[in-house]
């Protein structure tokens, strides 16, 4: 009975251990590995920040365990008072401080380079404004062959819900948002930005793979707030320029003159109404 | 101390009652319907139910131009087991290669289709309907009849569905009293699932739509009340944005999935693009449903209203005597009349499905230049189009009709508001559109702008001038109010 508490004390440290070693193949984990650059350098950090704070958590643990169990049957012997030690309290606050300075300057060649305009990566090209709103996200592209305006162009294309991008290279967005706050998050490129009124926020992501990525909104942003789901197309350089120009040919219908491709995204709508 | 225990019991309690999950969801009738006298009121709340059943239990009106959902097969074998029927692909040719694998059936139809159907899982609570096959001897004797020899069946057994196993093909049926049904059946029999996708664009429509919308489609669902742009109330059967011609009073299937898949900017209907285009397909027949169910409801009040209203009631003098008069003529015309208004709605929701009920012009849109745009700037302000009487010199949406008491659309013409504005068929004003945003609530194609002008919007003051413009000047109007949000800003704007 004796071991009671030391057992109780330690049982929830090895429990919290155990779930974080058996979290990935549960599937407890990130949502896929990064699909990007970026996305797999700030899983890195993350890695880093977890092995510090594992060390630390199990070393503590360890010690106190140690310290609970002896300590049952030592009951004779006078415990060592360590209150007002000088080299102690110096080791215990220079120790973490020096960690956390460690890691506040490790990361900030990412931190600069995922949130800095001037640090983005070279050849980041613009490729939609996206607009939040409840509960939607709209998109605005610039015509095929032009360059995203800052404001609204005669020929600009426009989608919702359904951000397409090449992927392979580094493209950005101009986030705004119409209402409230909301989120711009793509969990698989590990991109999370709030969308503020009033303000453009540029965004820069690249998809290392082609394929559907979620959109999610990260921001409770309304009672609707779990409708925001949209999607990041990421396609080859072909196929997304197919879908600009299949896009342009869906915005300039006049219901006479037929669009040149009758691509994906038309009969994806299922709404031609002349066959 | 007491009083402590006490609130605390209450609080233990709490989860006991519940947030009143109990009630059932129904159908509320409109508030027309109100205004009848109870005994109008109970008849036509009486029809409805006969017609179109409650949220919970839906009617399949075969009438209607609904796609309500229907797989149909044969009874391959009978078994014992009561309120089982095991299906499958129908096919003629492993018939017997099944009763060797599976020698024991728990059921016994094999209902083609619906074994190819996407989510069975949405089928509990639609109707079996199984129909006695005929004896062999008459059915020849009468295929020389032709089509008659369908009509001479027994009246068909009407169960439901209690749920579906996919893995094992089990289709588990019961009777009105939710029993395991005791069915009367022999091989051969005809059997019916209806209802399913009805019911299926039910879930989707209580999940996605309802709301805002409302159960009954009344665009007064619980979170409509937070918006100044109010959800429409489908029980008009009016759409505001469609591709049909004027003439057409009904939006089109296409027209219908269409603004739910893109939305209605500038208001709060969202966009469920990433919805599956079947599943919008589905909820488009639900909503089709449900407008036709507040429309016959309007058909009905409006053949009663006039003679049997409460306002009447308490105006006779005496009050079972015209309930004797009501009792008559709804007995005598209540048949016909219902009939009448089923197969007005038939022939209306039909009707916008045509193809030649689409705007599609004959013309190319005129390439946009200056000189078309002023073409179209001209024709905005010019005496025949009266465009700018609305929607301002400016087109900002704030032409002089805004400020007049204008005549109330939907209502005998001469009926005033009693307010200054423009309002449309739900009693609401609206404000016409600033053109100056961009924004554009039906869509924002070259087409989409051409049918607003061509057949107006529905249910609104904005008039069609398909016949009043030829179709080049009405793509010099679409030219120009397109350019409308990039014009230079002038002095005096």
């Amino acid at each position: 009975m004796n071991k009671f508490w030391p057992i109780f004390f330690m049982f929830w440290p090895i429990l919290a251990i155990v779930s974080f070693v058996i979290a990935p193949s549960m599937n407890w984990w990130f949502p896929g590995p990064a699909m990007s650059p970026l996305g797999q350098q700030i899983d890195n950090l993350f890695y880093l920040i977890l092995v510090i704070v594992a060390v630390t958590f199990v070393g503590t643990h360890v010690a106190m365990g140690y310290a609970l169990w002896r300590g049952v049957d030592n009951k004779g012997q006078k415990a060592w008072f360590s209150h007002g030690s000088h080299n102690l309290e110096i080791l215990w606050s220079i120790a973490p401080a020096g960690v956390l300075m460690f890691i506040s300057l490790y990361q900030l060649d990412v931190w600069m380079e995922f949130r800095v305009k001037s640090h983005f990566p070279e050849g980041t090209t613009p490729v939609a404004e996206v607009t939040a709103r409840q509960f939607e996200w709209r998109i605005r592209y610039p015509a095929p062959g032009k360059k995203l305006m800052t404001t609204p162009q005669a020929d600009d294309l426009y989608s919702v819900n359904d951000l397409h991008v090449p992927y392979g290279r580094p493209v950005s967005i101009r986030l705004r948002s119409m209402d409230v706050q909301h989120a711009f998050f793509i969990p698989e490129l590990r991109v999370k930005q709030d969308a503020v009124p009033g303000t453009v926020i540029p965004v820069w992501f690249e998809a290392s793979k082609p394929g559907e990525y979620d959109l999610a909104c990260a921001e409770l942003c309304g009672w609707g707030h779990y409708k925001m789901r949209g999607r990041i197309l990421a396609e080859n350089e072909t196929g997304f320029e197919r879908y600009m120009e299949t896009l342009q040919a869906e915005q300039n219908f006049d219901g006479v003159t037929q669009p040149e491709h009758s691509g994906a995204q038309i009969a994806e709508y299922g709404i031609e109404d002349s066959q | 101390m007491n009083r402590s225990i006490t609130i605390i019991l209450l609080c233990a309690a709490l989860p006991l009652v519940g947030c009143d999950s109990t009630r059932a969801p129904s159908f509320q009738l409109s508030e027309q319907s109100e205004g009848l006298s109870s005994f109008a009121r109970e008849k036509v709340q009486g029809e409805l139910n006969a017609g179109f059943g409650s949220p919970a239990d839906l009617v399949v009106w075969s009438e209607l131009e609904v796609d309500f959902g229907q797989y149909s097969g044969n009874v391959k074998k009978v078994s014992t087991k009561a309120g089982m029927l095991r299906i499958g692909e129908q096919s003629d040719d492993d018939e017997t290669a099944t009763d060797d694998k599976e020698p024991v059936y728990d059921g016994l139809a094999a209902v083609s289709g619906l074994a190819s159907a996407r989510r069975l899982s949405e089928l509990q609570g639609a109707a079996v309907v199984i129909s006695r096959a005929q004896p062999k001897s008459a059915a020849e004797a009468e295929s020389d009849d032709g089509e008659e020899s369908a009509a001479v069946t027994q009246t068909p057994q009407v169960y439901r569905v209690a749920s579906y196993d996919v893995a094992k093909q089990e289709l588990h049926v019961v009777d009105a009293d939710g029993d395991p049904a005791q069915m009367d059946v022999s091989a051969g029999d005809s059997v019916q699932i209806l209802g399913s996708a009805l019911q299926h664009g039910r879930n989707l429509y209580l999940r996605h739509c309802m709301h805002c919308h409302g159960v009954s489609g009344d665009g007064a669902g619980p979170t409509a009340q937070y918006f100044k742009v109010k959800p429409r109330d489908y029980r008009h059967g009016i759409i505001k944005f469609t591709s049909t011609k004027a003439s057409v009073l009904k939006p089109s299937n296409k027209d219908i999935f269409r603004i739910i898949k893109l939305g209605v900017p500038g208001t709060y209907m969202p966009s469920f693009m990433l919805l599956p285009d079947d599943e919008v397909k589905l909820i488009t027949e639900y909503v089709r449903w449900l407008a036709m169910r507040g429309e016959m409801e309007r058909k009905l009040n409006a053949w009663l209203v006039t003679s049997y209203s409460q306002e009447a009631v308490d105006e006779a003098d005496s009050a079972s005597e015209l309930q004797a008069d009501f009792d008559t003529e709804w007995s005598e015309d209540a048949g016909d009349n219902i009939e009448r208004f089923g197969n007005d709605l038939k022939l209306d929701w039909q009707d916008a499905d045509k193809p030649e009920s689409v705007v599609n012009p004959t013309v190319p849109r005129t390439p946009s230049s200056s000189e078309s745009i002023v073409r179209g700037r001209k024709i905005f302000l010019s005496k025949e189009a009266k465009c700018a009487s609305c929607h301002g010199e400016t087109a900002r949406g704030n032409g002089p009709s805004t400020e007049a008491f204008n005549d109330l659309p939907g209502k005998p013409p001469g009926t005033k508001s009693d307010k200054p504005g423009l309002f449309d068929n739900w009693g609401n004003i609206v404000k016409p559109r600033n053109l100056t945003t961009g924004v554009f609530r039906g869509g924002r194609r070259p087409i989409d702008i051409y049918r607003r002008i061509h057949s107006g919007i529905k249910g609104t003051p904005m008039q069609a001038f398909g016949t009043t413009l030829k179709e080049e000047q009405i793509w010099d109007v679409v030219n120009y109010v397109l350019s409308i949000p990039f014009e230079e800003k002038q002095g005096g704007h």
